[in-house]
């Protein structure tokens, strides 16, 4: 069985201790310490603790920090080891989650830290003591590829942000920019695959849903529409086969009016997480959920819509 | 200007040794940005040897005090209505988060009281936003009977105070010592008189010594005499209920 913590005990439940892991925290910049609050019953607690730990603050938080937030954000600030303190308010269902989310997804090594008597609650997982924690080897500097300033982009729209990839990024570059739209695709069509036969209206709820779980969901069916629709992907897209019929329930007016702006507008240097949670402020290239997306249309205005897209397409790329 | 114990008029502040080293303990506590307690039985003077303490200091001082067994989300809500005027909003996570920022922007000093009111809960919720490396705040419990019986049980507790003061009461040597100065009534008095005022009445504990010197100097105005004699000190006795 692969256990994906490590466990440090502190008997004494020694203030030092504590200092200590601070202060190595301020040294290596791949090290995050995060306290966990009391009574946290709730994974929301730990995540509201890593996104503080990260200089994250809840006034600039629209709403209650999800998984995906803190995955971004670790991602964003290089954590490759993420030391949790007072480990033993963490739930059974809250472990599972780190595990999951933070381990499993990006790979993080989690310490959890057990102070006092309460370490038998610590599940059987190696164990490390200070100081290994202390001489273990980490990154004194970012990776390299988070600070090379991407090219500057719509923050609104993919396809920009794809031609721009296109002529000044690498090769090498380019296809994390195709993968990041594949993703899109793939989740775009494993949400059409759960949903088979939805109507344009229901489509148009869920791009538009204040759901924070179905975010992702409309980002990436805006994005898919965009992407499939109007600007043929060269290489490794795989359209799911239940997406076509759906999609002329997508609104087109929402389309366009992200291209009326001036490219210039808005234009981000990097891409990172969500501006929402605070500085860094910059945008991950993924387009906002507006209100027109509710708008329904008929499927005979298609073409004409198509039209008036490709017009703005031509107008906003002179432009750039 | 700290209130006496009933309002008591003309009475001096006694330096007692336990009010200098409530004063040495607070300065070091602001310094180091640490946790202390001060602690003893009820009646022997904390909370006014603190009280007093703390008109000298200039750091702002937040003062709470809570009932029996308050929750977590008590806690914060009233260091964030004491912190910044308004009441706490959203989640208790998110208070927390708003607390620890607003712990964060100048040094500070808690004072806890009637800190053995306060459940193991409560204590660990202080402790996490005092651990935060951003905060800076001393945080002082003052506490009666039992409140560092409790402390002590937790070692999360126990190894972070690093100042700590156990009242006790008065002694006779302290009581000759310090009580001719503590009020005029006082001034010319026998020594054996005192004693017997201590052992009936004061028991080394300051709130009764208060008690007992506001209804001997008002026996002393009515039959316009200046210090306390045997006769008054019995009638005040009698009044208090502790005469035989």
């Amino acid at each position: 069985m692969i256990t994906p913590f490590e466990v440090l005990v502190d008997l004494d439940d020694d203030v030092t201790v504590v200092r200590e892991i601070h202060r190595l925290a301020q040294r290596d910049l791949g090290l995050c310490v995060a306290t966990v609050p009391p009574d946290s019953h709730l994974s929301v607690a730990v995540r509201w603790a890593i996104l503080r730990a990260l200089g994250k603050r809840s006034e600039q938080l629209r709403a209650m920090p999800q998984w995906f937030d803190v995955t971004r954000w670790l991602s964003a600030h290089c954590v490759t080891e993420l030391v949790l303190l007072r480990a033993q308010h963490l739930r059974e269902g809250v472990l599972e989650e780190l595990a999951e989310e933070v381990v499993g997804r990006l790979g993080v090594r989690v310490v959890l830290v057990y102070s006092g008597a309460n370490h038998t609650a610590a599940p059987a997982c190696p164990s490390v003591d200070l100081v290994t924690l202390a001489t273990r080897a980490r990154p004194s500097t970012p990776p390299q590829r988070h600070q090379r300033p991407w090219p500057s982009a719509p923050r609104v729209h993919p396809l920009r942000l794809r031609h721009d990839a296109r002529t000044e990024l690498s090769e090498r570059e380019f296809q994390e920019v195709q993968q990041l739209l594949a993703a899109a695709c793939s989740t775009m069509s494993t949400w059409l695959l759960h949903h088979a036969g939805a109507r344009s209206f229901q489509i148009a709820a869920a791009m538009n849903s204040p759901r924070p779980d179905l975010t992702k969901i409309t980002r990436s069916f805006a994005e898919l529409e965009l992407t499939s629709h109007f600007w043929p992907l060269e290489s490794g897209f795989e359209a799911a086969p239940g997406l076509w019929p759906a999609s002329p329930a997508i609104s087109l007016s929402w389309t366009s009016r992200s291209y009326t702006r001036s490219p210039t507008r808005g234009r981000q240097r990097s891409i990172s997480p969500d501006s929402s949670l605070g500085s860094p402020r910059t945008s991950s290239g993924s387009l906002p959920a507006t209100r027109s997306a509710t708008t329904r249309f008929s499927t005979a205005e298609f073409p004409k819509r198509r039209s008036r897209f490709c017009a703005l397409w031509t107008v906003d790329s002179a432009r750039s | 200007m700290i209130r006496h114990h009933l309002g008591l008029q003309n009475a001096s502040v006694l330096a007692t040794r336990h009010l200098l080293l409530t004063r040495q303990a607070i300065a070091d506590l602001v310094d180091a940005e640490a946790m202390g307690a001060i602690v003893g039985s009820a009646g022997l003077g904390k909370t006014f040897a603190i009280g007093h303490t703390l008109q000298e200091r200039k750091e702002p001082v937040i003062s709470l005090t809570f009932e029996a067994r308050p929750t977590m989300r008590l806690v914060a809500d009233r260091l964030m209505h004491a912190l910044t005027g308004a009441p706490g909003k959203g989640t208790r996570f998110a208070m927390t988060d708003q607390l620890l920022s607003a712990l964060s922007e100048r040094t500070r000093l808690v004072v806890i009281g009637e800190a053995q009111n306060l459940n193991r809960d409560c204590f660990e919720y202080l402790r996490h936003l005092h651990d935060d490396p951003e905060t800076r705040f001393s945080l002082m419990f003052d506490g009666g009977d039992g409140c560092w019986e409790i402390l002590a049980r937790e070692p999360m507790l126990r190894s972070r105070i690093y100042r700590r003061v156990a009242f006790t009461p008065l002694t006779d040597a302290d009581v000759l010592a310090l009580i001719p100065t503590y009020h005029p009534i006082y001034t010319d008095i026998d020594p054996k008189l005192l004693i017997l005022i201590n052992d009936k009445a004061g028991n080394g504990r300051m709130r009764n010594w208060a008690g007992f010197t506001a209804t001997a100097a008002g026996i002393c105005r009515t039959a316009g005499c200046d210090g306390v004699t045997e006769a008054i000190a019995r009638a005040a006795l009698t009044q208090l209920g502790t005469g035989r």
